[in-house]
């Protein structure tokens, strides 16, 4: 698991964990009520923006005048994350499905779209292992993939929430996904 | 040696930015001997080839996975015969925003179905109880006919809020008027109920704050269709959601339809929603019923981020309801129009105005700005609906006495188009003038003793009465006058099959009047040809009335141009007045006067040897004094038509010239002193006479009088009806200056000023090309290029008849040269740009002060032409040029 920054207000590592942890599944909760008002008003012909949720689930925490964020960063990092967790738990449940494991009920209902998405199962939990490894070798390159890639920032959005250069942010972005994709190639 | 991480990621940065054939040199160097930092580096930059697109669509992949996996982890919904408290649930009815509606049975204290709504976004429990709680009491008190009721509240077993109200099941309201076909005035009507819903709840404290309509829905009662607006005080309680109190003292969550939400609902950080968040909603919701379309389009809303949604609903004006119906394409304006039951064409019309002004009020940004509570929202619909004026609307006094014609057209009929008629002072002939009014007054008088018509006259004096209290002059308006006209007159004449034969004739003989006085010439035609029928076909002929009725035949068809057939009248009147012992000398004589008046014109048209003409002039110089020695017998030495007949004497006189020209400047002063002290400085009759003289002064080469005179007709015509609607459009004119950018509404009311002062004008007269020229502007500023050019073009071709060599004519050349611009005509555009420019240019002095602005915007339309075009050569000369004349840039 990732491990994401806790709280600048933290006093412990410890406390700062379970801070970042219940942070997390606020965010987490929030962008699923998001993700779900939005879906009742657009039906069918739904297309969610990702940068458009987090937003939209930031203000939902109180923007910032939210005491709980340290600031809009602490909070990407963590809507990032959550995000990272939605999508990868997905894929993994349907791969499941598809490989008839788990304990799932399965109707047709569920199972109809399968085979187009299949390959986006597939690529989203390649992606994730190969994140997981560029996490432990440098994680603050995985946060900034993290950041454009789910939560769908801009370069210079990137960088100025991580306190990086623009320059720096597309330099580590360039290496990243070479990074990753040759990681993703090896598998 | 090991490879580094450092040193991999800065050579393989560095590499990147390399061209290709530099960059085996550059890792040579930095790797050295290190073969795995060089396999490394090697690797990466294999992969950073092969990887084009990899994770850059960031979002697109990333966002159809993110909304299915949402879909999927949500948690699953309770199931029939699921029990939730005391009620059992027993069919699903609907899924909305926020939540899935039941329709459940309710065992105790009392059997019943009820709707119970369980909340689906994951908001704290607890507190929705608790605020369900506080609002209970409030929302006991609301009992309205047109309000729901909320019986219970609470929190299901995996503990998501749910609320119990009485169970509707009735249709949206918007499904309903569509599927019903209601019209405007109905589809108000049923608004207004459920304005006086939400001003029930507003009166008990209780907003709403999430009115739309999936909220209001209608059953039918005893075929009276009752709107029920539903979930009241639901959102409130809904709406602090804390997770925890502590952290989140600012948490205000978004709930609602954003495209129903008020600007300040929008706002997050304000949490003083007041009743007028209500208002705007309701706004919303009368914009949609009445067009069709919501204010934005959710499509586009639901695809903004909520930064820009909120921007975009607190700052940008909406079209007003009739525009966005204007704008709609021709399948859906067909199919809304089919829902109202109207024809299409109708649609916009049916919603400027009043309507867009009451919608638009409730829409405001600013909520002050908007209808104090929903009462007062409603009652001016009322207002609309008895067509009086409505609090939103335009404060003019022109709108208001369009509404007082439409309220006492109603109440009165055909009598308000007499009043208009007399309100209207149109007739330039000061002669024909008075005949019109005779026949006006005598109907009058004959109209007292019959019952039918007495009614009408009543009704007349008493709108003359309002609008004397009201304190509008008689100038007051010929536009609307005119407008109303047609309809009235349209109406009255259904209503003639109703009345005796006598009546009906007075009827033709007052609206035969109406329509001379407004110069609708033909309509009068027809209205003497229909009076003349009747009275011909009376077994009783009514000879003198007959005579009278074809005098005021010939007098229309002379203003027609149509003088054969007026000399027949006219024969005929005196024919038959001359074969009666006991007629009246007077008509007679303005029998007489009349035929002289047509053969005159008369000779005027057909070519005549100088012999001929001389002798048919002294003939009816002859006619018209004998009449006039009737008139002064019968009259004395003053009277109005004794003046009247003087004029025609004197221009008749002077038509012969020479000698008798002196004779005609005694003639024509003596009959415009008897005019001026008989009616007054400013009479058209004074005008006329004025005129005359000026022409027959002109002759005789006095031409310090002449001038003073013609200063003096102009001065008249200015204060009289011939300028009243030129007054209104230079002010027009003004503010569409003013107003380029802004002034939509100040455009409109520009094209609806000048369609209707084209009415009563020839149609190739220069007025009627000045308004054209006006409007193709107006139409070019709009961009609506094909009525640009149709008037345009109306405009030049008068003036090129009339005034080819005017200042005008080029400027005309320019606007239909824009015109063409604005739709790809590139060459003939430039053709006629350049030379209207240059024609207004080389006439530059001609322009009146007020004028000059017409050479800046020829010149600027030809520069745009150019700049468009890429032209730069032609586009700096021109605006050296500019320069030069000293013509700033217009904006």
């Amino acid at each position: 698991m990732v491990e994401y920054t806790s709280p600048k207000n933290s006093t412990s590592p410890k406390s700062g964990q379970q801070d970042a942890e219940r942070l997390l599944t606020l965010v987490y909760d929030e962008l699923r009520k998001v993700a779900y008002s939005k879906m009742s008003l657009e039906r069918s012909d739904l297309t969610l923006q990702p940068t458009a949720l987090v937003h939209e689930a930031w203000i939902r925490l109180g923007g910032d005048n939210q005491p709980a964020w340290a600031n809009r960063a602490h909070f990407f990092s963590a809507a990032a994350e959550a995000m990272r967790r939605i999508l990868i738990e997905r894929a993994r449940r349907r791969q499941a499905m598809r490989h008839g494991g788990g304990q799932q009920r399965v109707d047709s209902e569920e199972l109809e779209g399968l085979p187009e998405s299949m390959n986006d199962d597939k690529h989203v939990i390649d992606l994730n292992d190969a994140l997981t490894k560029l996490d432990l070798e440098d994680p603050r390159k995985a946060e900034l993939v993290k950041l454009r890639y789910f939560v769908g920032l801009t370069i210079e959005e990137t960088a100025k929430t991580m306190e990086i250069s623009a320059p720096t942010a597309k330099r580590w972005w360039a290496y990243s996904r070479s990074w990753l994709f040759e990681k993703m190639a090896e598998q | 040696m090991s490879a580094r991480k450092h040193d991999i990621e800065r050579i393989f940065s560095e590499a990147i930015e390399l061209p290709e054939s530099e960059r085996v040199h550059f890792l040579d160097t930095e790797c050295g001997d290190n073969t795995e930092l060089r396999q490394r580096v090697d690797a990466l930059l294999q992969a950073h080839d092969k990887s084009d697109g990899f994770l850059e669509d960031t979002g697109q992949d990333a966002s159809f996975g993110l909304a299915d996996s949402l879909r999927d982890s949500l948690p699953s919904d309770e199931m029939p015969g699921d029990r939730i408290g005391r009620y059992k649930l027993l069919e699903r009815l609907g899924e909305g925003g926020w939540g899935v509606v039941w329709m459940a049975e309710q065992s105790e204290p009392i059997r019943r179905r009820v709707a119970l709504k369980v909340l689906k976004l994951g908001m704290d429990t607890k507190e929705f109880v608790a605020r369900f709680e506080s609002e209970r009491q409030a929302l006991a008190m609301m009992d309205h006919p047109n309000i729901a009721r909320v019986f219970d509240g609470g929190a299901t077993e995996l503990g998501r809020p749910y609320f119990v109200m009485e169970l509707v099941r009735g249709i949206r309201i918007s499904d309903y008027c569509d599927r019903e076909q209601l019209n405007t005035r109905d589809r108000l009507q049923l608004f207004i109920k459920v304005c006086q819903a939400v001003n029930h709840a507003h009166q008990k404290g209780i907003i709403h704050r999430d009115l739309k309509p999936s909220n209001i829905l209608v059953t039918v009662n005893d075929g009276e269709a009752v709107p029920k607006v539903i979930d009241f005080g639901i959102v409130k309680a809904a709406q602090l959601k804390l997770t925890d109190k502590t952290l989140f003292t600012h948490f205000h969550s978004f709930v609602g339809t954003p495209a129903y939400t008020s600007p300040e609902q929008m706002q997050m950080s304000s949490l003083d929603v007041d009743t007028r968040s209500d208002i705007y909603s309701l706004g919303v919701l009368l914009y949609e019923l009445l067009s069709g379309k919501q204010p934005f389009d959710p499509t586009k809303l639901s695809e903004l981020g909520i930064d820009a949604m909120r921007k975009l609903i607190s700052e940008q004006d909406p079209p007003r309801p009739s525009v966005q119906v204007n704008s709609l394409n021709q399948e859906d304006r067909t199919l809304f129009a089919g829902h109202r039951g109207m024809e299409p064409e109708k649609f916009p019309k049916e919603l400027k105005g009043d309507l867009d002004w009451i919608v638009m009020k409730c829409l405001e940004k600013n909520r002050s700005r908007r209808y104090e509570t929903v009462n007062a929202l409603a009652m001016d619909i009322e207002r609309y609906l008895h067509h009086e004026a409505v609090l939103a609307g335009h404060p003019s006094k022109l709108y208001k006495i369009k509404k007082l014609i439409d309220r006492n057209r109603v109440a009165f009929g055909i009598s308000v188009a007499l009043v208009l008629s007399l309100l209207i002072g149109t007739a330039t002939n000061a002669f024909l003038a008075i005949q019109a009014f005779r026949a006006e007054e005598h109907a009058q008088e004959e109209a007292q003793k019959t019952g039918e018509i007495s009614e009408f006259i009543k009704g007349m004096f008493s709108y003359v009465d309002s609008l004397v209290e009201l304190g509008q002059s008689q100038d007051a308006n010929t536009r609307i006058l005119k407008d109303t006209l047609k309809e009235t007159f349209d109406r009255a004449s259904m209503r003639i099959g109703d009345v005796s034969p006598d009546a009906e004739i007075e009827i033709y003989d007052i609206l035969g009047a109406m329509y001379f006085k407004i110069r609708e010439y033909a309509s009068a035609e027809k209205m003497f040809r229909q009076e003349l029928t009747k009275l011909r076909a009376n077994s009783e002929r009514d000879f003198p009335k007959l005579a009278r009725t074809m005098n005021h035949l010939c007098a229309a068809l002379a203003r027609q141009g149509k003088i054969e057939e007026a000399e027949l009248q006219i024969q005929e009147a005196l024919n038959i007045q001359q074969q009666q012992l006991n007629e009246d000398g007077q008509n007679v004589a303005r029998s007489m006067v009349n035929l002289s008046v047509i053969q005159v014109k008369k000779a005027g048209n057909v070519r005549l040897s100088d012999k001929a003409r001389e002798e048919q002039l002294l003939k009816e110089q002859e006619s018209i004094e004998a009449a006039l020695e009737i008139q002064r017998e019968g009259w004395g030495n003053e009277h109005e038509e004794i003046a009247a007949s003087l004029n025609e004497l004197g221009f008749i006189l002077a038509c012969q010239g020479g000698e008798k020209m002196a004779a005609a400047e005694v003639v024509i002063k003596e009959a415009l002193n008897m005019n001026k002290k008989l009616l007054g400085n400013e009479n058209p009759a004074v005008a006329s006479s004025l005129n005359l003289l000026t022409i027959v002064q002109v002759i005789q080469e006095k031409y310090v009088e002449a001038l003073d005179n013609y200063r003096a007709v102009q001065t008249i015509r200015q204060k009289l009806e011939e300028t009243k609607a030129r007054d209104v459009l230079s002010s027009y004119e003004v503010s569409v200056w003013e107003h380029q950018n802004t002034g939509a509404e100040s455009l409109e009311a520009l094209h609806d000023i000048v369609e209707f002062s084209l009415f009563g004008f020839e149609p190739d007269d220069l007025e009627v090309a000045r308004l054209k020229a006006i409007q193709a502007f107006t139409y070019i500023e709009e961009g609506q290029y094909k009525e640009a050019e149709e008037t345009a073009l109306l405009s030049l071709a008068i003036r090129e008849e009339k005034i080819p060599d005017h200042w005008s004519s080029f400027y005309a050349k320019s606007l239909l040269g824009g015109a063409l611009f604005g739709q790809g005509r590139n060459e003939e555009a430039d053709v006629l740009l350049t030379q209207g420019y240059e024609g207004v240019k080389a006439r530059r002095e001609q322009l009146e002060d007020f004028h000059k602005h017409r050479l800046n915007e020829a010149l600027y339309r030809l520069i745009y032409f150019h700049s468009a075009r890429g032209n730069a050569a032609k586009m700096d000369k021109l605006i050296q040029e500019a320069t030069s004349l000293g013509l700033e840039s217009p904006r």
